[in-house]
Parts: C-alpha cells; structure tokens; sequence
C-alpha cells in the first residue's frame, strides 16, 4: 500500500497527469453480478442507459477541477468511478497511471483518492469524531504517535475544535459534513474528491473548508475534483468541467465556462448573480465585459461607465 | 397568529457530558401565509427549532401554539396533516419499495380512490419538477438531487397548512432550487400555505422570505423584513453568514459613489438590473 506522507510532493513543479478518462461509458444496468437473477427477473431494457457516456479528458497533478452539471447527470457516478467503487463499462480510466479496472490495484486506487460522499451518513462509520478520523489514518498506515496530532489538525481545518469525543450521529447536519472531510483531509490523499461536501455549510463555513482545501492544493499540490451547485466556489478552480446527460458538454476556465450564459442555461445550470447582472445589463445596451465572474470584476466594470 | 413561540429553550442529552443547550430562550410569531426564512451557522439550532413544530422535539421550556392551541405534547402523528416537514438529508424519509409509493404512502389515511391518488402523486412530483418515467424505480438508484425531489414530493402531496423545508435546496442544482422554491411561493399564493425555510443560501432568503429570522448559538439574533436583516454585513459576517453577492456589490458601490444615492436594500439580480438601467439609462428592451 502507497504511503500518503504529507512529504513535499515531487511533482510540484511537473504538470503530470495524474487522472486520464479514456472513452468512459458507464452504466448502472451493466452492474449485477447475479447471474441468476440476470437471467429470470430483470428484463433487459431496449435501449440500456448510460449514466456515463463516452468521457474523455485528463487533469494534471496539482490541478483544481470544479465538476458541475444538473442532477442526475452523472457527476457522483464520475466520482465513484474515480475511486474505483464502479468500474468502467467501457474505457478506461488510469489514476495515477494504475488501471482503475484492475482489481488488483482497487485498494490502492483507493488510497490514492480521497473521496468525501454526497451525504455524510454514507461515510462516518467511527462511535466518535476522533475515532472516525483515526479510522482512516490507521487504514493507511499512520503511526500512532503521529495519529492525534494528526487527527486535531483535521478537525481544526475544518473547524471542529472540540468536537473529537462527540458522536457523529448527534452532529447537526453541517457539523456532520464537517467532520466527514476532516476524515479525508486526514489522510493528505494526493487526490480528493469532494461530492457536494460542502451542500450544508454556511456561508463563513463554506468559505473556511474551500480555503483550507485550495491550500492543500497549492502547499501540498494535492489534486482536487469539486462536484458542487455552488458557482461561487467553482470561480477560483483552474478549470471547470460541464456534464449533462452523462456526456462533457464543454471544459475550460471559468471565465470561458461563465461568460457562456446560453451554454449554462440549456444544461440546466446559473452563472454567478455578477455575471447574470452583466449579462441583463448588456442585454439592454450598456456596455460591459461578458466575462464577469467577481463582485470586484463587477465594481471595476460599472466604474467605467459610472464615472464617464 | 398561526405559530407562536414563546420563551422556547431545549437541551440536548441533560445531565451528560455532552450536554448542549441547542435553544434558549427563543421567542417569535408567524402570520398566516408568511414566507420565513431562518439562517444561522451550522449548529446553531435550526433544525432543532423547526423540529420543534412538528412533534418531533418536545420543550423543555417554553410554550408552542399552533392557531392559538398550545403544541408542547402534540405528537407527529397528530401535526403530520397541518405541519408538512421535509427534513435536512431527506433520504431518511424514503422507505417504500418504489418512487411512486413513497410519495403515495402519506395518502393511504385519505381513501382515495387509485385515480385521485395517482393524480395526486404525478401533480406533486411534477411541481418538485421530478421525472415522472422515474417512479417506478427503486429510490436507491436514484442520484442525490432525484432523491431529494422524491422525499419533498412526499410531503407536498399531503397538501399541509404549514411547509416546513429544513434545506430544501442542498443538493438540488439551480433549475430544482427554483422549482421548488417557486412552487413553495404558489402554495403560498394560492392556498395561503405559510412557508418555512431554513437555508444557507441568503440569496434565497432575501429572494423568497419576507421575513427572516437569525440565529445564533441558540438565540435569536436578529428577526425583521430581508431589507432590514441583509442591511447589516459586518454583523452578520460575524457569525458565520453572509449576504448576497449583489449585496456586496451595491454595498461597495454606494461608497465609492454617494452621489448616486445608491439603494442599498438591493439584493436579487432583478431589482440590481432595474437600478442600475435606470441609473445608466439602457434601452430598456
Ligand atoms: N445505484 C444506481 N442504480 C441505478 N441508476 C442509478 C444509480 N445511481 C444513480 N443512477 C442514475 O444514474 C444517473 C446519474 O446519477 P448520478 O448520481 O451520477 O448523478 P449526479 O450528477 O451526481 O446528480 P446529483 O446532482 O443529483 O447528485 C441518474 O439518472 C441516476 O438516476
Ligand atoms: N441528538 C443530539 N444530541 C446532542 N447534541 C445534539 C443533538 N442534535 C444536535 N445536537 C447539537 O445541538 C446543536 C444544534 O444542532 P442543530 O441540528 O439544531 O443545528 P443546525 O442549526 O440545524 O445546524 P446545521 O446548519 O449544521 O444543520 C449542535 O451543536 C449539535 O451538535
Ligand atoms: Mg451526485
Ligand atoms: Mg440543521
């Protein structure tokens, strides 16, 4: 098993790729293993339905990847693949150069990407908050002299001080989210995927965990893929991948995503309040950037034509 | 007065070590047909308040009246026709077998005819904007937002007196958070339903409520019109929130340009493009 020390990585100046999608299609049909109850109960539909078709596209060590799409349109199926909880119907998808669908490498797959679930229940297992995080520093090996101050660092990036001796079922909704990615921060994986972990915060506590986790991304060159419905936190990420209906509609800056208003609205999805006024205002004939993604790109914008 | 809450004070796990005042000392009123928004950071106490409404949390202290009749020891069962509740992760209130009976299972009390009780399930699966060739799927192939839909149609469709909606939106992307947040306002409008929300989303707040109640460690901080409540930045920074990015971005411009009289309770993208067109003078299409 691959140790996950927080050792500067080596890789901070090469832009390796460290996830490769090649021609992925999944679908949840496909996936009994029941052969029996293949044969007598499940009536093969006509047409089997892809909840990933045909994806292709790679993302480099280091890089901050914001995932968006509407519901249902294959983003946690994306993820899941990812971590090699499923596995490629066709394609193939190599994580850290290791063929995810190769059942010899799925535990190491796993170590490699951290993954914080959509709903946190699905993922705290320990009877405390401590436990629950050492739960996962032990699986990979941490020595236990480390563990504890291992353990407060976690919880303090996510601002959970305090809470280790709690029992997570008696955690308030976005305390519990919380503590589910201080369990996967834990363990600095050189990937972490967040799958709408941040749905129950608030605002302050949203922006606090997006902090501490774009400075992992930067201090320790860990790899991020963001599932998120939040636009504001997908401004900042290097790049934003759009999906809809299982297939990737389009990838680019966010700029280049944001200023592409009809794009976003026919995948069922909103631009930043900023860019929405811009877009209303040039709309009516003033004249302003299509490329607004900040409040402050916002002000800097209605300067120019407040002051003439 | 529909709901009134009157010295409310709750603690979770007396006499442990984990003791946790989660309320104290709340006190508030509701109107009829009102659209309130409660915001507070994570653990402050909103779930545990609104639990409070339908039978799920007793007081400890304090008094609960519903329509002027006192709730303190009404259980569930009892609220479960007038105080509708969609709960934070509401997978925990998906059980049946397939989407279209869990959404029907509230109505087997209701002797419905198989064609009332279809129309009544395909009318609120269709207002939460969920796929109707879905219902016969199993809930757990469902993706996390389709779920959310389900549990929400399951409550909706008992058409209650008061919604209560514990983060309706966390997970939905933006076209189901305004469906959902549409259909609450039409319930409203036209049944006079009283609508309560509890959200992070303060653009959602300031674009729905009409009232807004903060929290915070247990206590009401602050309660009045969105206007008034978005109004104070720093005040609300300070405990965990925000305000609308159209608020911040007025905000800043009225200081940078006073001579413009800047409004300053703008909030929503609508009333932002209306000023500043009129400001600048655009065509108006
Ligand atoms: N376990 C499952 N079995 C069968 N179908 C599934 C299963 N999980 C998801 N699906 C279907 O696969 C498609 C993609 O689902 P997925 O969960 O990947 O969407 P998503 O983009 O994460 O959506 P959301 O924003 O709602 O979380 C959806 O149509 C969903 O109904
Ligand atoms: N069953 C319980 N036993 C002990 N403490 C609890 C229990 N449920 C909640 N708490 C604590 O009570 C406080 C209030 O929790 P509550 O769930 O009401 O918060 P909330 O405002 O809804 O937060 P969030 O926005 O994260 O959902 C929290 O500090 C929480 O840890
Ligand atoms: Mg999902
Ligand atoms: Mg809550």
């Amino acid at each position: 098993m691959s140790h996950v020390h927080i050792t500067k990585s080596l890789f901070v100046f090469t832009m390796e790729d460290i996830i490769k999608y090649e021609n992925v299609s999944y679908s949840y049909a496909y996936d009994f293993d029941d052969e029996e109850e293949e044969l007598n109960n499940i009536q093969v539909p006509h047409v089997i339905p892809f909840a990933v078709k045909n994806v292709s596209f790679s993302v480099k060590q280091g890089e901050f990847v914001a995932i968006i799409g509407r519901n249902g349109s294959g983003k946690s199926t994306l993820a899941r693949l990812t971590d090699a909880l499923i596995f490629p119907t066709e394609g193939k998808i190599y994580v850290d150069s290791m063929d995810t669908s190769d059942p010899e490498l799925t535990w190491e797959v796993r170590a490699c990407v951290g993954m914080v679930f959509q709903n946190p229940d699905n993922q705290i297992i320990g009877t405390t908050v401590n436990d629950d995080v050492a739960f996962g520093l032990e699986n990979i090996g941490v020595p236990t002299d480390e563990m504890q101050s291992r353990i407060d660092e976690a919880l303090r990036y996510v601002g959970l001080e305090g809470y280790g001796d709690m029992e997570p079922h008696l955690l308030s909704g976005g305390q519990k989210q919380r503590a589910a990615i201080a369990g996967i921060l834990a363990m600095h994986p050189k990937v972490v995927i967040l799958d709408e972990a941040t749905a129950m915060l608030d605002p302050v506590g949203r922006k606090e965990v997006m902090d501490v986790v774009h400075r992992l991304n930067k201090e320790e060159n860990m790899t991020v893929l963001h599932i998120t419905h939040h636009m504001d936190e997908v401004v900042n990420a290097d790049r934003i991948i759009l999906i809809d209906n299982g297939s990737l509609v389009s990838t680019g800056t966010p700029k280049k995503i944001f200023s592409q208003g009809e794009m976003m609205r026919k995948a069922g999805l909103e631009v930043p309040q900023v860019t929405k006024l811009m877009d209303n205002l040039r709309n009516n004939g003033i004249d302003v950037p299509d490329d607004v993604i900040t409040v402050d790109e916002a002000v800097l914008a209605l300067e120019k034509i407040l002051v003439k | 007065m529909l709901l009134r809450i009157e010295h409310l004070s709750y603690t979770y796990m007396k006499g442990t070590p984990f003791e946790k005042k989660a309320l104290d000392d709340v006190s508030f009123e509701i109107d009829k047909g009102d659209f309130v928004g409660i915001i507070g950071h994570t653990g402050c106490g909103k779930s545990t308040l609104v639990q409070h409404f339908n039978g799920l949390l007793k007081p400890d202290e304090g008094n609960i009246f519903l329509n002027e009749q006192c709730i303190n020891n009404s259980n569930i069962k009892a609220l479960r026709k007038s105080v509708g509740f969609v709960f934070q992760y509401p997978e925990h209130q998906l059980f049946e077998s397939t989407v279209y009976k869990d959404i029907a299972f509230g109505l087997k009390n209701e002797k419905l005819s198989k064609e009332e009780e279809q129309q009544r399930v395909i009318q609120a699966a269709n207002a939460v904007g969920f796929d109707l060739s879905l219902l016969e799927n199993s809930i757990y192939d469902l993706s996390g937002g389709q779920k959310r839909r389900a549990a929400i149609a399951g409550v909706i469709v008992m058409n209650p007196q008061i919604l209560v909606l514990d983060e309706p939106a966390a997970g939905l992307d933006p076209l189901g958070r305004d469906e959902i947040l549409d259909f609450a306002v039409k319930l409203r409008k036209e049944y006079g339903i009283t609508i309560i929300l509890v959200s992070h989303s303060m653009e959602d707040v300031a674009k729905y409520a009409n009232k807004v109640i903060v929290m915070n460690e247990g206590k009401v901080e602050m309660i009045g019109s969105p206007g008034k409540v978005f109004e104070d930045e720093d005040r609300l920074r300070k405990i965990g929130l925000g305000v609308p990015q159209i608020a911040t971005l007025f905000k800043k411009l009225s200081v940078a340009y006073p001579q413009y009289n800047i409004d300053r309770e703008i909030f929503t993208v609508e009333e932002a493009t209306r000023f500043l067109l009129r400001l600048l003078g655009g065509e108006n299409k």
